[in-house]
């Protein structure tokens, strides 16, 4: 039984973080929201003059902002749902089957994890390029058309590759840790049932460990959706990430009242995000009980 | 059919992973591979002699003496903090561990455009230890989870028993709390170190032109403008070898519940 | 008690007399008046000790710039701090010191191109003072209007040009035996050859736009651009002229869109120089507008075939430059050592220099293009193109239209799919 203690006696011991965070976070964000008001001025010499400009320019249906937005999270999302089944199933491979080698093979898939992002992605730009190891063999096979754009692409091939790729190892151990919070005795039950190995997979594991690879899942995600290195390296010119396109209003074109509102909004729209996720998950996990 | 799907797996697994690594070699190594041929046509240590002398090792130095101060002071202020969280029952606790996930939330390039203005003002760009503390943004968060993780696990009675004893507080914690909780620092040093490591964005905003990390370093020659394929991958071949060995050995020794999640993020 | 404290303060008081009245750095303010002699300069600078040299570009040029910091040392007895970077920062750190009112800052000779000095004067962060005309070697510039002018900005002598760039057509000398020989025929070979013609990012990449604001000077007529000789310049000439159609049939939007269809991956744009010459060494596009300095980097580095390389100017002409340079900054505290370097980089033997050892850039002083080893250099090595294809006629890019047409070319081309 834990003691109970006041917040404000918690305060103290939370003050070193809160200070910090303070100044180098929420002080930063606090200018940004300003500027995207034209409130504070963050880089140009422009006086402080309240106004809705870049909010109204930024929500234009007809410009190139909400367009970004919607790219950096379809993008990332489809790259979550790929990187999940993969990783589903090579965790079920890991957990339940056993081989020589087993120790070498599970070292292996976890490389991606310590090759930092930048690396990864000026890799899969060299494989995917026109003329690059693998672009070459899925021509050759037939799997794409031999003109068809792997990398700086307008769908984003290239991204999801590379996202798959580097994120995929924390997925399957994510889902190995749930998997070992289940009650083995449930699988042998199923199985002395009559089940098939790969019913009980469905009907048993899957649901059980759902929720908490679901919740993990959602840092992957929100971690995809705001990166910038692998879309700087494998993005095209169009569609862009918002990470790249705040980055060039920022350094290429002085544009700072956009650069804040779109900062403001994709910051808030990647909380929202994680909040709505989270609560679906905990109803749908209510609702099971 | 087992025996085949192993195989298949394991094969596919091999070649989907070192595929990357692979070329990466493939150009460290190269001094002539034009772009129609499938393979260099000639091989040498051009690249890796033109890093070292564009300055490899003031980037290694300063990539290697940021992290550590990165691990420390997030270790600092994250101590008290997951103590108190931890070991008590506290009325906002869901909430408080729900905030420190907060700036893994925010894309790092929204807190990087208010920091530049203030750094800017107060004259911090390129300032050494100034990166440091934008590292610890990232780095505090996972050093907090795991450290909390391992304070929550200890018997509270334990420190009951200190506190009975005669000892205040701040011996109880130096002396009986930081022993038992040295597996989530040790985890959560892990995390804050190649955190720190990886950093890119706010580094390439904030440090240039003195703070040049190794990513920083690598950017140079693939930042979108200018691609040297050449140089790039002879720096990553730096990075790359060690992290194989560090894989490797983790494999053998270290539970992977304490790899997990060492997400090197950029 | 009393004695002692007031005998403290008048001490403290004196001390901060003395300093205020002390010359912190004869450099902090430089010449005002007349121009000064060399020799004054020169002794001025010695007495500085030191410079700050910022400088931009490539991972090759950063080692060229290098290079050619040890014989100024040894010359002068300066040391030269070289710091490398991207000018949009050099730019951002100039801005803050002017809003925080600092008056002596760290950077002293600034490397950098038209539009950020356009920005930087604008901002007031230039050191106004017309020091071009002080510095000897300035004397030889090939053109005495760019000393005045950068892509026709007004410089008014604060400006100092350094390298002469210059795009190219590039093409595949093995697949392409007649590459269009002018402007006129461009669109008729790009329909011709559907997917072999490519240009970068415009944003992103010089080559891309230069070829921008040297087809929209070929489709409404130079004279329409050229704003130095009494002709202003005109925010709104852009929105008038880019949307109708001129003397050669197209309108530059429609032209541009209409040439998208016949390019490589119709709709996608190489992002960077490099973007697109790495598309051209695989073979994958067959022309391409091309800094010669990035030609010659790849095929130095190993990475561009030079048996397929081919260069040429298509008729009339292609924009000569940008001439990129050196300015010095409002609050540098070493004014007269950044000169005396500026003069350096001005002189033969680094002219000429960056014919022979970086390779691909004109000299912008003369005495080096007649050289017999230069001849020689630029009859045998595959990265050049005759400077008197450039020269005649001499057209320059009119950087504030161009800088209209990177950002409208964003909104109108890029985002039009």
């Amino acid at each position: 039984m834990k003691p109970k203690v006041k917040f404000s006696v918690a305060l103290l011991y939370l003050s070193p973080v809160i200070i910090f965070y303070s100044f180098i976070f929420v002080l930063p964000l606090i200018l940004v929201f300003l500027q995207s008001f034209g409130l504070y001025s963050l880089g140009s010499t422009k006086p402080p003059k309240f106004t809705l400009e870049y909010y109204l320019k930024f929500f234009d249906l007809k410009g190139p902002y909400l367009e970004s937005l919607w790219f950096s999270f379809w993008n990332s999302a489809l790259a979550t749902v790929i990187i999940s089944i993969i990783s589903f199933f090579l965790a079920i491979f890991f957990y339940f089957v056993n081989f020589k080698g087993k120790s070498f093979i599970s070292a292996t898939y976890k490389i991606p994890l310590f090759i930092p992002y930048l690396i990864s992605a000026f890799a899969w730009w060299n494989l995917l390029s026109p003329g690059g190891y693998v672009q070459r063999l899925l021509a050759a096979a037939r799997i794409v058309n031999p003109n068809m754009l792997l990398v700086n692409d307008p769908n984003g091939i290239g991204i999801i590759v590379a996202n798959v790729w580097m994120n995929f190892p924390y997925m399957v151990l994510l889902i190995i840790g749930t998997l070992k919070m289940i009650d083995p005795t449930l699988i042998e039950a199923s199985r002395t049932l009559g089940s098939t190995f790969w019913k009980s997979v469905f009907k048993i594991v899957l649901p059980l460990s759902m929720p908490g690879f679901l919740a993990g899942s959602i840092l992957s995600f929100i971690g995809m959706f705001g990166a910038f290195s692998v879309a700087f390296i494998l993005g095209a010119s169009w569609p862009q990430y918002m990470s790249i396109s705040i980055y060039n209003d920022v350094t290429q074109f002085s544009q700072y009242g956009m650069a804040s509102v779109q900062s403001v909004v994709y910051m808030i729209s990647a909380i929202l995000i994680t909040y709505l996720y989270t609560k679906i998950i905990a109803k749908i996990q209510g609702e099971r009980k | 059919m087992k025996r085949i799907s192993i195989s298949i797996v394991s094969v596919a697994m091999v070649l989907i992973i070192f595929f990357p690594v692979f070329v990466i070699f493939e150009w460290a190594f190269s001094t002539i591979w034009y772009g129609t041929s499938l393979f260099p046509t000639q091989l040498g240590f051009r690249s890796f002699i033109q890093v070292i002398q564009a300055g490899l090792g003031k980037s290694l130095i300063l990539s290697f003496t940021i992290a550590p101060l990165v691990v420390l002071f997030s270790a600092l202020i994250s101590i008290p903090a997951a103590y108190i969280i931890g070991t008590k029952d506290i009325k906002s606790k869901k909430l408080i561990e729900n905030l420190f996930l907060i700036p893994l939330i925010v894309p790092p390039i929204v807190s990087g455009i208010g920091i530049l203005s203030i750094y800017t003002q107060l004259g911090l760009i390129g300032n050494y230890m100034a990166i440091v503390l934008v590292h610890m943004i990232g780095a505090t968060p996972y050093m907090f989870r795991s450290v909390e993780a391992s304070f929550e696990s200890i018997d509270p009675s334990i420190e009951e028993a200190a506190r009975v004893l005669g000892a205040t507080r701040l011996r109880t914690i130096l002396r009986i709390y930081l022993p038992l909780v040295t597996p989530g620092l040790l985890s959560g040093s892990v995390f804050a170190f190649s955190w720190s490591l990886n950093e890119f964005l706010l580094t390439l905003l904030l440090g240039l032109p003195n703070i040049v990390t190794l990513p920083v370093f690598l950017y140079r020659y693939v930042g979108g403008y200018y691609i040297s394929p050449g140089p790039a991958s002879a720096i990553s071949v730096f990075l790359i070898v060690p992290s194989l060995f560090i894989v490797y050995l983790m494999e053998k020794y270290i539970k992977s519940e304490y790899v997990a999640g060492a997400g090197i993020k950029g | 008690m009393r004695g002692k404290v007031i005998i403290f303060v008048a001490l403290i008081v004196l001390l901060a007399v003395i300093t205020a009245m002390a010359d912190t750095s004869s450099g902090l303010t430089g010449p005002q008046g007349p121009i000064p002699s060399w020799d004054t300069v020169v002794q001025m600078a010695k007495q500085e000790g030191s410079v700050s040299w910022y400088a931009y570009g490539a991972e090759y040029d950063k080692l060229y710039f290098e290079s050619l910091i040890p014989k100024f040392e040894k010359q002068y007895g300066i040391k030269v701090n070289f710091i490398f970077g991207d000018w949009y920062a050099f730019l951002q750190k100039l801005l803050a010191e002017k809003k925080a009112g600092q008056s002596v800052g760290d950077m002293d000779l600034v490397f950098t191109w038209s539009i950020p000095f356009n920005d930087a004067w604008n901002a007031g962060v230039v050191w106004k003072y017309p020091w071009s005309y002080v510095i000897p070697n300035a004397r030889n510039i090939v053109d005495a209007y760019l000393l005045q002018y950068t892509d026709m900005i007004p410089t008014n002598g604060a400006f100092v040009p350094f390298i002469w760039w210059q795009v190219a057509f590039l093409y595949n000398k093995q697949m392409v035996k007649n590459p269009p020989q002018s402007w006129d025929d461009l669109m008729a070979w790009v329909k011709a050859n559907p997917g072999k013609f490519t240009y970068c990012d415009p944003n992103t990449g010089g080559s891309g736009h230069t070829f921008l604001i040297t087809l929209s000077q070929w489709l409404y007529g130079y004279d329409r651009y050229y704003n130095s000789m009494g002709l202003p310049y005109n925010k709104a000439l852009g929105s008038e002229l880019w949307n109708t159609v001129g003397p050669k049939g197209y309108s530059l939007w429609g032209y541009l869109k209409e040439l998208q269809k016949y390019m490589y991956q119709p709709g996608f744009y190489p992002a960077g120089n490099s973007a697109a010459i790495s598309l051209f060494s695989k073979g994958q596009v067959w022309l391409e507008p091309q800094w010669l300095d990035v030609t010659a980097s790849w095929i130095k580095q190993g990475l561009l075939d030079p048996n397929i390389v081919g260069l040429y100017i298509p008729k009339p002409t292609m924009d000569a430059g940008g001439m990129d340079g050196l300015f010095i900054p409002y609050n540098a505290p070493h004014k007269y050592a950044a000169m005396v370097l500026a003069n350096y980089l001005l002189s033969n033997e680094v002219q000429t220099g960056i014919v022979l050892d970086r390779g691909g850039a004109f000299p912008v002083v003369t005495g080096v293009m007649n050289k017999p080893e230069v001849i020689q250099a630029i009859k045998t090595q595959p990265y050049w193109v005759p400077l008197d294809s450039v020269t005649n006629p001499l057209w320059l890019r009119s950087g504030l239209y161009m800088d209209e047409l990177m950002k409208d070319w964003t909104q109108i081309i890029a985002k039009s799919q």
